[in-house]
């Protein structure tokens, strides 16, 4: 009764935001101060691929650009100005740089824990030194691998990574779910023997609907390694957000698509999700600032303050 | 009580004043913008585990250089130049340079998808071997039946016809194909026209004999020899090889898979 209540005030107060979003901007600046609307940022990475230092300055393309090690100072500058900070990466940690062929992923693992990230979720380079080499330097990630679409009860990875997790900062709720692309042709058959590749949109949704309903989550975020967007109908971040509800924000990764900023897409309710994807290599950082009201802990309406553009990625 | 009930009323007035004021206001909102990790920043050094130790390691180890490249070399479709030379070194590693192991390939085929990065022109460190070839994929030799070979080179015809991505175009040594119309006319194992009754042994890597990128075809040889040879040990062997020889890098395309009309 409670929760079906408050549901369909949520949804009302849904419809309303998006009517007033006819008004452009409407004294967002203003109104944020008067209500105190509580602020979360969203840092995240994808495919850094082992580069933890810059790319070689002889390097043709990012001559002395990217790198963890960059990152970490940012996201460090960053947590000293802002209050809640949640720093999430989308799977391809590994392969890349000789850093993995030297340490088999334990330092790429370490420097994450030491930048305090909150989660990840397992891209196809992941399995590169098949699961039997992953699950052997997971213990330096004091951060969880959050799986949800890939069933390893019958690998060494059994237990070791999560569903999904909620996450409790400030008082607002954050569910995160993650899913991983099709291992079959991408990955050499025997590194990913006995895990079970499970349809990510029922994958999304089944998690999706336990995160709002049961957890009652304010937010819900998925972490996906399945690809920003395709010529063909194979499933990406942008089908994924189109297809399924209970998801705010997909923080993707895989194509090493560089965005502007997160694009905003329409749920199979025609409720807005935010797909964002940072490029590859440490080459970008995600970012954005989740402003929520504080009486009710949730994101009632997004509105694109559009502002600073000079960071755009242009690469 | 009554206090309760007045409560009540309390929160619904509130209530009710702020429905009211969201129709006339955004709630809340976000920002977003992705953030460049550029030379302005500065890079955070990790003392607590060390880090400096593990880059000293690895920059003294990558930085050597091996060799050095006549030309910028780059992958292409439905020919290209890395593929000609990376193909070429590997099946003249097996045939050549480890005769000891008993096998040998009729020709190599391997994927473009593979070779990471261009080399450029000048000097080639161990780091650009590494960048070029991240993989741990080791070279293996497959026995083909006919209906294989079919496949493979039905495979090559399709790819031949691309040229839109890096993964276009397949890279192949040993052996000779004429294209057109989506057909074979000619095709050439060394210097013997291609016999559909014979076996061929191909040289390849585990990642595309287990059906990687798409070769599917490979999943169902009977025959499959490991060598224990990297494939970027071989690239560093052979370039650090003709070195010694003072023999610099170079490679050319010289039509070995041609498309006419
Ligand atoms: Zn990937």
């Amino acid at each position: 009764m409670e929760e079906s209540k408050s549901h369909n005030r949520r949804n009302f107060l849904k419809k309303t935001a998006i009517a007033s979003l006819a008004i452009p901007f409407l004294s967002s600046f203003s109104f944020s101060t008067k209500k105190k609307l509580k602020k979360l940022t969203i840092l995240h990475t994808n495919d850094m691929h082992s580069h933890i230092d810059p790319f070689p300055l002889n390097d043709a393309k990012y001559p002395g650009l990217g790198g963890m090690t960059r990152v970490a100072s940012l996201v460090d500058k960053i947590r000293t100005n802002e209050k809640n900070v949640l720093l999430l990466d989308a799977g391809d940690i590994f392969q890349g740089t000789p850093y993995f062929n030297k340490y088999k992923g334990k330092l790429e693992l370490q420097l994450m824990s030491k930048m305090g990230y909150a989660g990840s979720t397992m891209g196809n380079h992941d399995f590169d030194n098949g699961v039997e080499g992953f699950s052997a330097v997971l213990q330096h990630a004091k951060f969880p691998f959050i799986c949800s679409n890939y069933d390893f009860s019958k690998t060494l990875l059994k237990e070791k990574t999560l569903k999904y997790k909620v996450l409790n900062i400030d008082n607002i709720k954050i569910g995160i779910l993650g899913v991983g692309i099709q291992l079959d042709g991408l990955v050499n058959e025997q590194l990913y023997d006995g895990v079970k590749f499970i349809d990510p949109i029922k994958t999304a949704n089944n998690y999706a609907d336990i995160l709002k309903n049961e957890k009652k989550c304010n937010l819900i975020i998925c972490l996906s390694h399945l690809g920003h967007e395709y010529s063909d109908d194979s499933i990406s971040d942008i089908k994924l957000a189109q297809k399924t509800k209970n998801i705010d924000l997909i923080i993707g990764g895989h194509t090493h698509t560089f965005l502007e900023k997160a694009k905003k897409v329409k749920n199979i309710e025609n409720k807005d999700v935010l797909v964002n994807q940072a490029g590859w290599g440490a080459l970008a950082l995600g970012r954005l600032d989740l402003f929520f009201d504080k009486n009710k802990n949730e994101i009632i309406k997004l509105v694109d303050d559009n502002f600073h553009k000079k960071n755009y990625a242009k690469i | 009580m009554n206090f309760i009930n007045i409560a009540k009323h309390i929160i619904l007035i509130v209530t009710i004043g702020f429905l009211t004021q969201c129709k006339q206001y955004n709630l809340s909102k976000y920002s977003t913008n992705n953030i460049n990790i550029d030379d302005n920043l500065s890079t955070k050094d990790f003392s607590e585990i060390n880090l400096k130790a593990y880059q000293d390691s690895i920059n003294n180890e990558m930085n050597e250089i091996l060799n050095w490249s006549v030309r910028e070399m780059d992958v292409g479709s439905p020919e290209g130049i890395l593929g000609n030379f990376i193909t070429d070194l590997s099946l003249f590693t097996l045939n050549n340079l480890n005769r000891d192991l008993g096998v040998k390939a009729d020709f190599c085929v391997l994927n473009n998808g593979g070779l990471r990065t261009p080399i450029n022109k000048g000097a080639i460190t161990r780091r650009k071997i590494f960048e070029l070839m991240p993989f741990e994929n080791e070279l293996v030799v497959l026995k083909l039946n006919a209906s294989q070979l079919n496949e493979l080179l039905d495979f090559i015809i399709k790819k031949s016809y691309q040229n839109q991505s890096r993964k276009a175009g397949v890279p192949v040594s040993g052996i000779r194909l004429k294209i057109s119309n989506n057909k074979i006319t000619r095709c050439f194992v060394n210097t013997k026209e291609l016999d559909l009754n014979n076996n061929y042994y191909v040289l390849t890597t585990d990642y595309l004999a287990n059906g990687g990128d798409h070769m599917d075809f490979f999943k169902n040889c009977k025959e499959k020899i490991p060598t224990g040879i990297l494939l970027r040990d071989a690239i560093i062997h052979y370039i650090e090889m003709i070195n010694k020889n003072n023999t610099k890098v170079d490679a050319a395309l010289d039509g070995r898979i041609e498309i006419s009309q």
